[in-house]
């Protein structure tokens, strides 16, 4: 049998709203695929594929109306057991999905519930451990392990009945680079092995040059659904506010006829057009130099322990007021422990630190009011059970400290928060919670924001609003102290960039230097973006950021 | 095709997969409780009581399903031996099934279950005394710690405040908490 | 909390249920018993089982703390309050008082040589009733713990319930942290109300994963069928019967010496 999924007008709605999640969703299909699923995030991707492994309606209730059939069986009439015999389903956050004590039991956990014998069960264990290449973590606790690790267990734990289809939502969301790579690897060499694959996703850098087909979703329904390239041509991103890959990008600017989807394809079209002016370059050095130097953050042979283990080894830093820099780092290597060493919630072992003058460790309460730090899931730091109430909360208790209502007021309004100043936080939106998080920081009118992976997880519509917001408030003069894994955001929106590893310094200097050690930055476990690396793959020197650092047919005569 | 709503098929336990997920998350808490002796004897007493208070009368509040105090108990009994080798002495463990029954009791009798606030106040305090008596009893009884009335008296009373305390505000919290939970 | 120490030491290897036994035939033992020598055998016996089982010195700390802590204060209690009740008969030598003098109900709090003495015994029978049961979490791999609660014909739903509450601790440490970092940052001097909308925040981060938990358990056909076969299976062997026999026999030995004592 050729078609193993066949979806026909699907609409559906939670019980408690009127409005439909999906709308009449028609879809196919065919064994071996491997498919794309993009859109925005509450675009309904995830109920889409609630629908294919039976969540819904066995789990999840709502009105449906329309037929969901996965391999022939209808999935009101077959339950999620028999159903996950044949579809796989690997969700966003690994945590969610990790029962086990160990890595092995993870993996069997399915054949075990499903009764299977012993024999079986091993068998099933050992195609899955194999197929996704995690032989060596067999005996590990899966709370142990790295993201990307986490990840790949999931994988193998809902691979392991040997399922025809694996339905992944937004897997590689949490990861950092390297994770990312490790899982997308996975699910091409699974596809290559001939496993149909959904994959619902925000980033396609990596992936799009595997996928047979992009299907793109909007408010419920399916806008487009064709080869990737086509869908790429037709401008679908751009149209819902999101955006292709890089290379695709690069080939849209130098308007070649066969879009990119790799950086090897990238690299051959830049080849072809000879005259990519490199102009750029020249003029970057003037804008860059510091008039005054005022130093806002002074870090000098830092040392952290944490039990026997150096989490910083002899960190110098200084950042200057004013400036927007980027820390960057593989999971592990020290970027919070250095923020929150930074304001004083840890002890430095040895060595000094100074933020705006003040010793973080004596002068915490004054630091606190000058220095915002948003937390890297803004749930962390919401404690109130209004918006309003939240931004009031911290005011009433310092000595100084008192309500300031024109200033709350303000923070409201241009947060754009009025419409829930009387909601729960946590009832909110990811990007709606951020921005309470953001606002809460901003009523003490902070002179510095330390900002931890705000864009984790998101698409590029809620990334670059907030990212826009923050280079705003850089430019009314705070200066921002950005730590993040996402190699396009610091490209963009970073004016330097500090790259550690293993508790230590590695790379430090204004973005388009430190993006020039590519492999120093893969030394660190950092991807550079798609531009940056073709940009040095030709020979530009330092490379483009940006796209629209590239001009066709301007005579340049850097060399 | 016709519209449809599908209800969910009826659940091989008697908790669901949701409830016995959040009794997990439960038990976690209660067990890292444990930690917060580090403080010290002093500040642990009163502080210990409180958090254990809170997180039983919440945590019926939140799955709101008969039984929930009792399986919580259960679970702890053989986690604490089992897996924290119950520092205190294994024996002691049998405190945490002993406090659950008698929890579970009280709270049945309110309906919804753990849904008025007195009986969750009295419930707590109630479980506070006869998590130390039963504690102090072990201790008595099979290690032959000889404890003068007084102290007796006292070491009684204190968990019986604080643990009312923190069933009152597990009634708070637990409504709060659940109303934010069912609208996420 | 205790960690599980990985390696293959003897003890490793043993079915958890004989360490089980083990350690509740020595509590049994220390219980029973009210003479030194049996106790510090005891003792003995206990710390002969801890250096095989091979766990590094480093991650007995916290359990040394919690001894030190039992021993003074069993000692000092015992001390003052063994002569103090009022059903006892034996001889009080008074060394000295720790009130200079007498509080109404609590009195002068004498410190006695019988007490003194008596404050011993209960410390050591502390150490061995503390020392004993520690030793299985230290050497059992938490999921072959699990697999005694299987063998034991625990309901499937309780078993998932504790492995993922134990698989839910480090979470929720991390998340407490990160927590209360949040809000030293948020707010400097914070009190009692602010301890509980920590708590609050905490319950609510650690419950809102659910129903996606829940979402996943039920892709991986968890209750598909109230039985589940297990791909791990433990097993009662011969060393098991061997070291269960000396555990029983320790026992039994202590049973006839303080029959023998009192009968």
């Amino acid at each position: 049998m050729d078609k193993i999924v066949s979806i026909n007008d699907l609409s559906f709605r939670y019980p408690q709203s009127d409005s439909y999640v999906l709308n009449n969703i028609n879809l196919e299909v065919k064994k071996g695929e491997f498919i794309g699923l993009a859109g925005k995030s509450g675009c309904g991707k995830s109920t889409l594929l609630y629908h294919l492994c039976g969540i819904i309606p066995h789990a999840v209730n709502g009105h449906k109306e329309g037929k969901v059939e996965v391999f022939g069986l209808d999935t009101v009439k077959h339950e999620i057991p028999e159903l996950s015999t044949h579809v796989g389903m690997v969700f966003q956050n690994p945590e969610v999905q990790l029962f086990s004590v160990t890595v092995e039991d993870e993996v069997a956990f399915i054949a075990e519930n499903l009764n299977y014998s012993v024999e079986k069960i091993k068998k099933c264990l050992d195609f899955s451990l194999d197929a996704v290449g995690i032989d060596d973590l067999r005996e590990r606790y899966p709370f142990e392990l790295s993201g990307g690790e986490k990840q790949r267990v999931a994988i193998a734990s809902a691979i392991s009945v040997k399922p025809e289809v694996l339905v992944l939502d937004e897997p590689t969301s949490e990861l950092d680079s390297h994770g990312t790579e490790m899982v997308l690897e996975v699910l091409h060499r699974l596809n290559q092995a001939g496993m149909t694959i959904i994959l619902a996703e925000h980033h396609l850098d990596e992936v799009a040059c595997y996928l047979d087909r992009l299907i793109v979703m909007d408010d419920g329904r399916i806008i487009a659904d064709d080869e990737p390239r086509t869908i790429f041509q037709d401008r679908i991103f751009e149209s819902i506010g999101l955006r292709p890959p890089q290379t695709v990008e690069m080939g849209l600017r130098l308007g070649s006829s066969k879009l990119p989807l790799s950086v090897n394809e990238a690299l051959d079209i830049f080849n072809t057009i000879p005259t990519i002016t490199r102009g750029i370059v020249n003029q970057k050095v003037q804008g860059e130099e510091i008039v005054e130097i005022d130093r806002i953050v002074e870090i000098k042979d830092l040392n952290f322990l944490y039990g026997d283990k150096k989490v910083l080894r002899s960190v110098n830093l200084s950042i200057n007021k004013g400036e927007m820099v980027g820390l960057l780092g593989p999971n592990g290597s020290g970027k919070t422990t250095l923020a929150l060493l930074m304001m004083g919630l840890l002890k430095p072992d040895q060595g000094l630190v100074r933020v705006d003058g003040l010793d973080p460790q004596k002068d915490r309460k004054k630091l606190v009011q000058r220095v915002g730090f948003l937390f890297q899931n803004p749930e962390h730091q919401l404690f109130c059970d209004s918006v309003y109430s939240e931004l009031t909360y911290g005011f009433e208790g310092g000595e100084d400290g008192f309500e300031d209502q024109e200033v709350i007021d303000e923070v409201i309004n241009r947060m754009g928060l009025e419409k829930f100043k009387n909601n729960h936080p946590l009832t909110l939106s990811r990007g709606e919670r951020q921005r309470v998080a953001t606002a809460t920081a901003l009523v003490k009118k902070p002179e510095i924001m330390i900002i931890d992976e705000p864009t984790t997880g998101q698409d590029w519509y809620h990334v670059s609003s907030f990212m826009n917001l923050v280079r705003r408030l850089n430019q009314e003069g705070v200066t921002i102290i950005l730590i993040t894994h996402d190699m396009r955001v610091a490209a963009e929106y970073c004016q330097r960039l500090v790259v550690m590893r293993d508790g230590s310094i590695l790379l430090d200097g204004d973005t388009r230097s430190v993006f020039s050690e590519i492999d120093i930055l893969r030394e660190a476990d950092l991807k550079s973006t798609p531009l940056t690396e073709i940009s040095l793959k030709v020979g530009i020197k330092p490379p483009l950021l940006k796209l629209n650092e590239i001009k066709i047919g301007e005579k340049n005569d850097i060399q | 095709m016709d519209d449809q709503t599908v209800d969910r098929p009826k659940n091989k336990f008697y908790f669901n997969n949701r409830e016995i997920v959040m009794l997990a998350a439960f038990l976690a808490l209660l067990l890292a409780t444990n930690l917060i002796w580090i403080t010290g004897y002093v500040v642990g007493n009163v502080i210990y009581g409180i958090v254990e208070g809170l997180l039983m009368i919440t945590a019926a509040i939140v799955i709101g399903k008969k039984y929930t105090v009792l399986t919580l108990g259960v679970a702890r009994t053989i986690a604490e031996i089992l897996i924290a080798g119950a520092f205190v002495g294994s024996l002691t463990a049998f405190t945490f099934l002993i406090n659950a029954i008698v929890l579970e009791a009280i709270l049945q009798s309110s309906k919804p279950y753990a849904g008025s606030l007195k009986i969750n106040v009295a419930g707590t305090a109630v479980y506070g005394l006869v998590t130390r008596i039963v504690f102090i009893g072990i201790s008595v009884v099979f290690y032959g710690m000889v404890l003068p009335t007084w102290l007796l008296a006292f070491m009684i009373i204190v968990p019986v405040i604080t643990f009312a305390i923190g069933g009152f505000l597990g009634d708070r919290i637990g409504n709060r908490v659940k109303n934010a939970i069912s609208s996420m | 909390m205790i960690e599980y120490v990985n390696s293959n030491s003897p003890l490793h290897r043993l079915d958890p249920r004989s360490k089980i036994i083990f350690s509740f035939s020595i509590m049994l033992a220390a219980i029973l018993t009210s003479s030194y020598i049996i106790l510090a055998s005891l003792i003995i016996i206990s710390i002969i089982i801890w250096i095989m089982a091979d766990v590094p010195i480093k991650k007995l700390k916290p359990i040394f703390l919690v001894l030190f802590t039992f021993v003074l204060m069993g000692t000092l209690t015992q001390a003052v309050f063994y002569t103090d009740r009022t059903n006892y008969t034996g001889p009080v030598t008074v060394l000295f008082n720790l009130l200079p003098y007498n509080v109404p109900v609590i009195g002068s709090l004498p410190v006695t040589v019988e007490g003194l003495m008596y404050g011993v015994v209960f410390s050591m029978r502390m150490v061995v009733i503390i020392l004993a049961p520690v030793i299985i979490p230290f050497t059992t791999h938490p999921s072959d713990m699990i697999l005694v609660l299987r063998e034991m014909r625990f309901p499937e739903w309780m078993i998932l319930l504790i492995t993922m509450s134990i698989r839910f601790i480090p979470l929720t440490f991390q998340n407490f942290y990160t927590i209360r970092n949040a809000q030293k940052l948020r707010k400097i001097k914070t009190g009692f109300h602010d301890l509980m909308l920590l708590m609050e925040t905490l319950l609510i981060t650690s419950l809102k994963t659910s129903k996606q938990m829940a979402l996943s358990l039920e892709t991986k056909a968890f209750g598909y069928s109230s039985k589940r076969t297990s791909l791990k299976t433990i097993k009662f062997g011969k060393k098991d019967v061997i070291f269960s026999a000396f555990s029983l026999t320790v026992l039994g030995i202590v049973l006839i010496n303080t029959g023998a004592v009192y009968g």
